[in-house]
């Protein structure tokens, strides 16, 4: 009984990914395509060769940055849904140095990477404040965020930087651009994703300061009797879960789309979340599950040129891996199930 | 004139689809049930709606085919919330990735990749059905509308007389603010946690075939367009009361309407900024009130019944 | 009722009991908290299920599966903690749920008079049109009591329905159940406070640790065989020798006061000393107060009276992390919320509050020596006699008893200059209150000043080398924890 519920929570998302796949085989199959060989083809096509993983890590960086934030908040027992709003934020004021300052180079990469966090930790902790000050629901208003900021992208690339006729920006200009990395798809901003990453899981579980955040996310009455100052945390736990998802925004601007446009970061937020549960809140696992869905959603273009299932197909499965997973977790938590658990650890003891 | 007329009339077009969101929110949350999935159902709703209409050739038949697909996948959230007791908004989040999907999917199957765009009939508005044309204003605003925002509105009248006059809506109301004192009453708390569920799905079915059978002739995906978190904002924006929700989703439309508006007149002011306001609102909203007066009481709790 | 048990888990919180209700009487249900009294009403109006046992009604045997079953055969409770919807006014929480009028509107002027009616009838004043929230607290209780009479009930529970009234409201309501029992109807009345029981009783039934003890009958007992048999247990003599003569006080309380107008949740002008090497037990049925006591002495709450003097001198803020660094320790009332992370390890609760210190990370905490938590965590685990399948084992999967081995390795290694430990064995067995107590007198001897706070007077008596009773707020009395004097303390606790 001891380790059983460690290992379940473990084998939640694992049995909701194989389930996922099923249900996305038997679909495939009733669309009249082999789904063997429309499995090979996503696998071929998300690692089959170099450049398919340089273009799979390079779709994972952005979800790794939010699936982060997602993770770090989590920690804290803060349920930060404002990633995207984050992103955008960061993106917007990456943009604006970029293409404004007149600044090249390495100098304008770190001032915009570290203007684009800032914005998005400040983004963030306007709901803190909300929350820690007036006793609101983080969730319903970092939610509500996510939409001023998309709208204030809106204004940025159709109004305030827009470049030309079509509604966009100038694009960054080529001595800013994050370099790429062995001439593949991924950028430099992938690796920024993992040492943030690292750093997030050395903070978390190597640091006295991560313990104590962790003790505040699992128990803040209990961290409160212990001494820790809750709502410092609370509040840091904001500022720096929306820092990630702003440096993130800068990162995917620099590195990959290099300009702002319709559609830019367009559910990265939730996508995040979603990953940092699949991920059991653990920074390692999540990037590993980021890269898993970005791998779906890479792989999904060959499956449709090789087989004709279309891409869709794979929005499903990564859809339906977080409904199982989602419901699994709340439903190992139960109590009923812990007693059915119960009884059959006690029946094995039995038998044995 | 002519310019305000035209607002007054597309915003009531516009608050249309809030309407039904709304309300749908509404229903979930008076039963306390948080629900951010509308924008998830209201896509499969749109999408469905869209396909039956085009098959059968009755905008009416695919507003039903919509409800019933709304309650279908709203079921899924209702099992998890209620019966698994799962984070209320985290599996809005996940209904919200999975509804569209599944909507893009169908759609992707039915018509094949790279389809021209296949336009269906929109339904009849009631002046043309009678066959009255006229150009003025009043009757093109009380006459010109199909039957939807007829429902729409009627059901705004419903729902303020259901939970202001009748025994059920008070038991009703009674559920998402205490289900305990409910339950020693002899309410069925879990049976009013799934109604709410139902009501749910449909309204917010109808609320997305609304927009392919009404107000556009043709599918897309994404078509929803934050509507289902304007709903969210409406239902809080107007306090948690039919009413209130009903003024809220006629301010939120005018804003909708005015934006579109000034995107192609040039106005000085971005039109974005009026896309903003009902967020904006909300978070003020929300900031000014504090929490004790937040709408029902055990929102986005889950039930267990023996507790210790 | 015959023979119903009620089982959670491994834990009985009631086993074989029997219990018989008159027509037309009050019978109390007289027992401690945690005696079981609310547990088994629950079972009576359908909430809970019973593992085991009948229940008669007029005879017959019945099977209340639900609420609404115990309400259709004339069973009404009034919850100590009020089941009313705050949102909604008096007039709409009275008929919610109602089932006895057909149509769907709800007529407000026929179902208005026929409420008034049964309103005046039992002199029950309530004003129908204000909202819950606007209404006092003995107006509420009318509300609820209103609320079962409209359904028809025949026979009423009030669970420890004087517990947030004043005494002026208290007498209103015995009034109201003298005219409710002269109409007919039984009452089950559910306390622990003895005048009160002996003012309003027909018949007396006595709970303990979810058995019955006895039933009697109002004229045939008194005020001091029910305190005796409430607590139970003829007196053993402590395992402890008794510090008469304690050290330096290090900490002082001068007529503390917090919410003073909350009989059950605060503080009246509370003066107590507690001295190096003396534990000073506080006695007294749980919720007089004694909750918001130990957290005024650990930082938590900031009294709104009076002045503190920790060793020596004032205390000018309250916070938890401040008392922390005066050497203050806190064994706290509920160990899974208050005490312990659940979701983390035995050895990350050990270390919980040090972890910012130079033994057990460098670089200013930014480096954890794993290794030092551990070896640290498996010496106390060791020394402190904590059964775990390893220290890596979450918490919450632990025994209360080894649960509560974890929070002392923690709150004693450092030597504190007070420890402030509340109901600290409740729920456990014997051989862990034994490790508890142990540990505590050890603290002591060391010089370790200690306030304990239990609900368990077998607890107080035991180690306790003065024992200070806790009324509605006040101190009651300060007895010697040498030879005490059983009587007078049992008296006092409950009131007298």
């Amino acid at each position: 009984m001891k380790n059983s519920g460690k290992l379940v929570s473990f084998l939640v998302p694992i049995i909701s990914i194989l389930l996922a796949f099923v249900i996305g085989c038997i679909i495939m199959a009733v669309l009249g395509a082999n789904p063997f060989v429309a499995l090979q083809s996503l696998w071929i096509g998300a690692f089959g060769s170099l450049r398919n993983v340089g273009t799979t890590l390079a779709r994972s960086t952005p979800l790794i940055f939010t699936s982060l934030c997602a993770c770090f908040a989590y920690r804290c027992g803060v349920f930060n849904l404002g990633g995207e709003g984050q992103f955008l934020m960061g993106s917007i004021v990456c943009c604006y140095i970029a293409t404004q300052s007149g600044i090249e180079g390495l100098p304008a990469i770190l001032l915009c990477l570290v203007g684009g966090a800032a914005a998005g930790g400040i983004w963030s902790l306007i709901a803190g404040v909300l929350k820690v000050y007036r006793g609101q629901n983080e969730m319903i208003i970092t939610i509500m965020l996510n939409y001023v900021a998309t709208l204030f992208m809106g204004v940025v690339y159709t109004n305030w930087l827009r470049d030309g006729s079509v509604p966009q920006t100038e694009a960054v200009p080529d001595a800013t651009k994050l370099s790429r990395l062995f001439g593949l798809r991924v950028t430099s901003a992938f690796v920024i994703a993992l040492v943030v990453g690292l750093l997030v899981y050395y903070f978390l579980f190597y640091t006295s300061k991560g313990f104590q955040l962790r003790a505040v996310g699992l128990n803040m009455t209990a961290a409160e009797f212990n001494g820790f100052a809750v709502k410092k945390y609370i509040l840091m736990s904001f500022i720096v879960s929306g820092a990630i998802a702003g440096l993130g925004g800068s990162a995917e601007l620099l590195g990959t789309q290099f300009r702002l446009i319709n559609g830019f970061g367009n559910g990265y937020g939730f996508d995040g979340v979603a990953m940092a549960l699949i991920g059991q809140l653990h920074p390692l696992a999540t990037i590993l599950v980021a890269i898993f869905f970005a791998a779906l959603r890479v792989g999904s273009t060959t499956m449709q040129a090789a087989t004709g299932v279309p891409t869709s197909v794979s929005d499903i499965i990564q859809a339906l891996v977080i409904v199982f997973t989602v419901a699994g977790l709340a439903m190992v938590k139960l109590p009923e199930f812990k007693a059915f658990l119960g009884r059959l650890t006690e029946r094995r003891k039995e038998a044995a | 004139m002519e310019f305000v007329m035209n607002i007054i009339l597309s915003s009531v077009r516009m608050a249309t689809p809030l309407i039904f969101l709304a309300l749908a929110e509404l229903y979930s949350q008076r039963a306390g049930l948080v629900h951010i999935g509308l924008e998830g159902l209201a896509s499969i709703g749109s999408l469905v709606g869209f396909l039956v209409s085009l098959i059968t050739g009755s905008p009416m038949l695919g507003v039903l085919a919509g409800a019933a697909v709304g309650i279908l996948v709203n079921m899924i959230f209702a099992y998890a919330t209620v019966t698994l007791c799962a984070e209320q908004i985290v599996y809005g989040m996940a209904i919200n990735i999975f509804a569209p999907a599944l909507a893009a999917f169908i759609y992707r199957v039915y018509f094949g990749a790279g389809s021209e765009l296949v336009q269906v009939g929109l339904m009849n508005t009631l002046s043309a059905s009678l066959g009255i044309t006229s150009d003025n204003f009043l009757v093109r605003l009380l006459l010109d509308q199909t039957p939807m925002v007829y429902l729409a509105y009627g059901l705004v009248i419903f729902t303020v007389i259901y939970f202001n006059r009748t025994k059920s809506g008070l038991n009703y109301k009674a559920v998402g603010e205490y289900p305990k004192a409910a339950a020693t009453l002899g309410i069925n708390v879990i049976g009013v946690k799934y109604l709410a569920c139902v009501i749910c799905g449909a309204l917010a079915g109808i609320g997305g075939a609304y927009l392919t059978t009404c107000y556009a002739n043709t599918y897309v995906d994404g078509n929803v367009a934050g509507r289902g978190f304007i709903a969210l904002a409406a239902v809080i924006f107007g306090r948690w009361s039919g009413a209130g929700v009903l003024l809220a989703c006629l301010f939120f439309g005018f804003c909708d309407a005015l934006q579109i508006r000034l995107q192609v007149s040039s106005f000085g002011v971005p039109y974005q900024f009026f896309q903003m306001i009902p967020y904006v609102a909300t978070v003020v909203v929300l900031a000014s009130i504090g929490m004790k007066k937040a709408g029902p009481k055990s929102s986005g709790k889950p039930y267990l019944k023996e507790e210790r | 009722m015959e023979h119903v048990s009620k089982r959670f888990g491994d834990f009985y919180a009631n086993r074989d009991i029997n219990l018989s209700v008159r027509k037309g009487e009050v019978h109390t249900l007289l027992g401690e908290n945690g005696a079981g009294k609310s547990t088994l009403m629950n079972v009576l109006i359908g909430l809970y299920q019973p593992t085991e046992g009948k229940i008669f009604l007029n005879g017959k045997e019945v099977r209340i599966d639900s609420p609404a079953q115990a309400v259709k055969l004339g069973i009404g409770m009034v919850h100590q903690h009020f089941m009313l919807v705050e949102a909604m006014t008096v007039f709409e929480n009275i008929i919610l749920g109602d089932r006895n009028t057909k149509g769907i509107f709800i007529d407000k002027e026929a179902r208005k008079k026929e409420i008034l009616e049964l309103a005046e009838r039992y002199g029950l004043d309530v004003e129908l049109d204000k909202p819950i929230t606007e209404i006092a607290v003995g107006a509420q209780q009318r509300v609820e009591i209103l609320k079962t009479l409209y359904r028809g009930a025949e026979l009423l529970i009030l669970d420890e329905p004087t517990a947030a009234l004043t005494d002026i409201e208290v007498e209103g309501l015995f009034q109201i159940i003298r005219k409710l029992t002269e109409e007919g109807k039984s009452v089950i009345f559910i306390s622990h406070k003895m005048r009160e029981v002996l003012q309003i009783s027909d018949r007396i039934t006595i709970l303990r640790a979810g058995e019955v003890v006895t039933t009697l009958d109002r004229s045939e007992t008194n005020g001091q065989e029910l305190a005796n048999l409430m607590i139970g247990r003829e007196l053993t003599p402590s395992h402890y020798e008794k510090v008469e003569e304690p050290g330096d006080p290090v900490i002082q309380l001068r007529n503390v006061d917090y919410h003073k107008a909350s009989k059950h949740a605060g503080l009246n002008g509370v003066s107590l000393t507690v001295g190096r090497g003396e534990i000073v037990g506080i006695a007294g049925v749980d919720g007089n107060g004694q909750s918001q006591l130990a957290q005024v002495v650990t930082g938590v709450l900031t009294p709104d009276g009076g002045e503190v003097d920790m060793k020596g001198s004032k205390v000018a803020q309250f916070t938890p992390n401040g008392f922390i660094l005066e050497n203050v320790s806190h064994i706290p009332e509920d160990r899974n919320k208050m005490g312990l992370i659940g979701n983390m390890s035995v050895k990350d609760n050990i270390v919980l509050k040090a972890t910012d210190s130079p033994e057990f990370s460098s670089a200013k905490g930014y480096f954890l020596k794993k290794k030092a938590i551990r070896d640290y965590a498996l010496k106390m685990q060791e020394k402190y006699d904590i059964r775990c399948t390893s220290v890596e084992q979450e918490t919450r999967n632990l025994s209360g008893g080894n649960q509560q081995k974890v929070i002392l390795a923690r709150e004693l290694e450092g030597e504190p200059d007070l420890l402030v430990a509340v109901h600290p064995t409740r729920g456990l067995d014997i051989g862990a209150t034994r490790f508890v107590h142990d540990t505590m007198i050890d603290a002591r001897d060391k010089g370790c000043g200690v306030l304990l706070i239990s609900a368990d007077f077998d607890e107080i008596l035991e180690v306790s080398d003065r024992i200070v009773v806790m009324f509605e707020g006040q101190i009651m009395g300060v007895f010697s924890g040498k030879n005490p004097p059983i009587e007078e303390i049992s008296l006092a606790m409950a009131g007298k």
